[in-house]
């Protein structure tokens, strides 16, 4: 896994702070964060987007692995140096 | 004393470059094997740079020793022969165990980056996506 696209939700303040923390880490995989309002039209994860709950945290690797909620937060701590 | 001098220089230049020679030697051959882990079991690029890193350190090593042969007092007697040979080749070993801990720790931060890359995550996906052309 070389890259990770994590879509958060842009209406939340808590969910904003969070990205901006997990870009200021140094990562072992690199994180892609985008707000999932942003991404939702999107041809790649669109489509997953709008299937998916919208308070759900979605991580999606660069080889098309899907983590949701509990998992997407898992997998991102995995990608940052310090807490993998 | 010019003999003492010269047979001095003779014996630190021979005991040095036989060092030196033996030193590259074994970090050739025993070296390959950590470099293949840090350039991610890439045969080719492996043994480039082992190659590489051979020539690079007699090239230093050598124009360290070459350079070195002047300075120091001068030998009078048998003894003082002993003194210089062995503050001389001291010196040159130094430099070898310096350069050798430098080098091993170079290539094992790249090694752990290669390992820390290839890592599976602890976790299973929920759901597989097909990306077109890839992400």
């Amino acid at each position: 896994m070389r890259k990770l696209y994590v879509f958060y939700d842009n209406g939340c303040g808590f969910c904003r702070r969070c990205a901006w923390w997990l870009a200021q880490q140094p990562q072992i995989v690199r994180l892609i964060l985008r707000p999932r309002q942003a991404a939702m039209g999107s041809p790649r994860f669109g489509r997953l987007l709008e299937q998916a709950a919208a308070d759900e945290m979605i991580a999606v690797s660069d080889t098309g692995e899907v983590y949701r909620g509990t998992n997407a937060y898992l997998i991102c701590l995995w990608a940052l140096r310090r807490h993998r | 004393m010019q003999n003492y001098l010269v047979t001095g220089y003779v014996l630190y230049l021979a005991i040095s470059i036989v060092l030196t020679i033996w030193v590259a030697r074994t970090l050739h051959h025993n070296g390959r094997i950590f470099l293949l882990e840090a350039f991610d079991h890439d045969e080719k690029l492996t043994d480039s740079v082992n190659h590489l890193l051979v020539v690079g350190f007699y090239l230093i090593n050598i124009g360290y020793v070459t350079l070195a042969l002047r300075y120091g007092e001068k030998p009078l007697s048998v003894s003082e022969v002993i003194e210089m040979l062995s503050s001389k080749v001291g010196r040159v070993l130094v430099v070898l165990g310096v350069m050798h801990f430098f080098n091993l720790y170079v290539f094992n931060r790249m090694r752990r980056n290669v390992t820390e890359r290839n890592e599976r995550p602890p976790i299973e996906p929920d759901d597989h996506l097909v990306l077109e052309g890839g992400a």
